[in-house]
């Protein structure tokens, strides 16, 4: 039970009675008699014990002693018996100290200790005083209080035996809390308690419960910082792990604020660098590198910064390959470096194996074509020619595939040359449509264009390969057949070419995927596709190229819908 | 010299032999188709051939085998070795114009 929420009003006992009839007025006298005693210079008897109390409560944050100290004050100046309960942070009455003055006494404590247990619902005593928080005052005891008081025929017999004179009980009172309650007994013969005593007792009151109150925040505050230390240690900690992550990563890290400041390098981050931790913490990135402003990797930086977007590139330095991924985060970016000069060197020679295949093929695969255009020119009779027909067929898919190779070739060295001019794609996609249409019997490709005169500057031929492409690649992979839309329009300031199948569709594992080079849907329900993989690639080259976009929307089983977006050629 | 191979590098180096071997297929279908029409023209199976279309389609299959034969190679051969060795050739070829 909190007893220091519940407060019940308890009957007014005898003595209250008598209290009430004179507080005020006492009172009054009270802080009269204690100022017209020092106006005289002389302190008075109650200030000199409030005085000397106060400073003992002041003295030590430990309550616990200094109440020790307060009860053998009180025992000095106000009473021969004392004792302190005390209300726990639970809520319960605990007895906390007896005090005795004369020697001769002794013998009754232990009776007394034994029967200090408060009945807190009681209707006088002290669980009343702690109760209410009103104070208890019996300047003189008969027989009939010390039976309500006592608790036993023996406690009874000690309470007589210690001849008690008088008797007072006051709460101990911070605010509005009750702390707990001191009792004070006289066993003076002819020594009663005053109003002037009950005050001064209820003032000490008063005081040693913003003494506990205060050693309770003082307390409470402890564990708080405690707790606050502790914290801090596991942040501590967890930081040092995730720093040591960090340090012993293979890839290099650093962090940079919103204002471009150093917050963090890891070792490998320094190594690269070159730099000592201490030449970069702090110090803005172009303090450290002046020209690093105009790179195109600082560009990237700048757009995680500003975007809030993670972004991830390749980027050649210090004669080595690197992955970078710049992530964002409160403070500002994180940016991660992972060598990946192995796997270039790799991409590399899958770069020269393609460059020596097409360069190796080109000449005879050109003669061939050549020479087979001479013998049709030769050749009159029927059977002939259409076997010749049929060659040709092959020689053309052999002359796809090495002219694909040389691109690919040539792309990878930067050499793949696009003229610049106005094409105009309706014209463009129209005469592709023309030239496919024949190649597949099985299916029927539907040509729809909303905005005919949709221009765009480009390579003609480049850009007809990525038409030519997307076209092949729809019959191809609609192996059964049916109708492939191609369609020609705007969308805001880009013009839109887009071709759609309805045949075995991209898983969407897959769809990120086939813009690599190489990358072949292998298989689908026991279907294969020939070809190399690298239309796709060379495709979505060329519309980078073109400033463009290649996307990719499918089903597995309904079909592919690609969609290539050129900006629109600005007409005045 | 023999480089360390760490998982994802021999995943690479798989990656490799994958376009090898897609690119060989794909040529090989065309390539096996037009030898087979060329010695067919040869053989007169289809129908008389003058001298001057002999000689024609034998250029023709002269090309046609030495792209066979580059296939093979690639597909049989160490392409490393292979890529060293072309590319000392090409060295060697701009040198001596030089």
């Amino acid at each position: 039970m909190n007893l220091l929420k519940k407060k019940k009003k308890g009957k007014k006992g005898e003595a209250k009675k008598s209290r009430s009839k004179f507080i005020k007025s006492k009172t009054q006298k009270y802080r009269a008699q204690r100022s017209s005693l020092s106006s005289n210079g002389k302190e008075s008897h109650a200030d000199f014990f409030l005085r000397k109390a106060t400073n003992l409560l002041l003295s030590s944050l430990d309550y616990k002693t200094t109440f020790t100290k307060v009860v053998d004050l009180s025992l000095e100046y106000l009473a021969d018996w004392c004792a302190v309960y005390l209300v726990s942070p639970e809520g319960n009455v605990e007895f906390y100290k007896i005090g005795y003055k004369k020697t001769g006494q002794a013998k009754f404590a232990p009776t007394l200790e034994r029967h200090n247990a408060i009945d807190i619902n009681a209707k006088s005593g002290v669980g009343h005083v702690i109760r209410t928080g009103k104070s208890e005052y019996y300047p003189s005891i008969k027989d009939e209080l010390l039976k309500k008081i006592a608790r036993s025929k023996e406690h009874f017999k000690t309470l007589k035996q210690m001849r008690i004179t008088s008797r007072m009980i006051v709460p101990l009172r911070a605010q509005s809390k009750i702390l707990g309650a001191i009792i004070f007994v006289s066993t003076t013969p002819g020594k009663h308690y005053s109003e002037s005593d009950l005050l001064m007792a209820e003032d000490l009151g008063k005081r040693a419960g913003i003494a506990i109150d205060n050693a309770h925040l003082y307390h409470d505050a402890q564990i708080k910082i405690r707790e606050l230390e502790v914290a801090e240690e596991k942040l501590k900690e967890s930081s040092q792990k995730l720093v040591n992550m960090l340090e012993t990563n293979s890839e290099a890290f650093f962090s940079i604020d919103k204002e471009w400041r150093y917050t963090y390098l890891n070792h490998l981050a320094l190594k690269y660098a070159g730099k000592a931790r201490e030449e970069m913490i702090s110090k803005k990135m172009w303090e450290v590198f002046p020209h690093v402003v105009g790179y195109s990797f600082f560009n990237k930086y700048q757009e995680v910064m500003t975007s809030r977007k993670s972004v991830e590139f390749e980027e050649k330095m210090h004669d080595g390959w690197f992955e970078v991924r710049v992530y964002p985060y409160e403070d500002g970016i994180c940016v991660y470096y992972r060598d990946i000069s192995d796997r270039k060197q790799l991409e590399q020679r899958k770069d020269e194996f393609i460059s020596i295949a097409s360069h190796e093929l080109k000449t005879p695969v050109t003669s061939i074509k050549l020479y087979t255009e001479i013998v049709q020119k030769l050749v009159h009779d029927e059977k002939s020619s259409e076997y010749l027909k049929h060659m040709m067929t092959q020689i053309d898919k052999l002359n796809k595939l090495v002219s694909d190779l040389l691109d690919l070739s040539r792309m990878q060295i930067g050499k793949l040359e696009f003229r610049k001019e106005k094409v105009s794609l309706e014209r463009l996609v129209k005469e592709i449509v023309v030239m496919i249409e024949p190649t597949s019997k099985k299916h029927r490709i539907v040509y729809e264009c909303k905005d005919p005169g949709v221009l765009v500057a480009g390579d003609r031929d480049r850009l007809g390969q990525v038409v030519t492409n997307l076209l092949t690649n729809a019959i191809k992979y609609s192996p059964q057949g049916g109708d492939i839309i191609v369609r020609v329009g705007k969308r805001d300031t880009n013009a839109i070419v887009s071709v759609q199948d309805f045949g075995v569709g991209i898983e969407e594992l897959d769809q990120k995927k086939i813009f690599n080079r190489f990358y072949q849907v292998a298989s689908y329900q026991g279907h294969t596709f020939p070809g190399l993989g690298i239309g796709l690639y060379i495709s979505k080259v060329i519309a980078d190229v073109h400033k463009g976009e290649l996307i990719v929307k499918s089903k597995p089983g309904k079909g592919s819908l690609f969609t290539f977006i050129l900006p629109l050629v600005k007409t005045k | 010299m023999k480089h360390k191979e760490p998982e994802d590098m021999a995943q690479k180096n798989t990656d490799l032999k994958d376009a090898i071997s897609y690119i060989s297929h794909e040529l090989r279908t065309p390539l096996t188709s037009i030898k087979l029409f060329v010695e067919m023209f040869l053989s007169g199976g289809i129908g008389d051939i003058s001298e001057n279309q002999r000689q024609t389609l034998k250029t023709i299959n002269t090309s046609n085998e030495s792209m066979i034969a580059f296939v093979n190679t690639i597909t049989t051969r160490d392409i490393h070795e292979l890529i060293e060795e072309k590319k000392e050739r090409k060295k060697r070829g701009s040198e001596e114009k030089s």
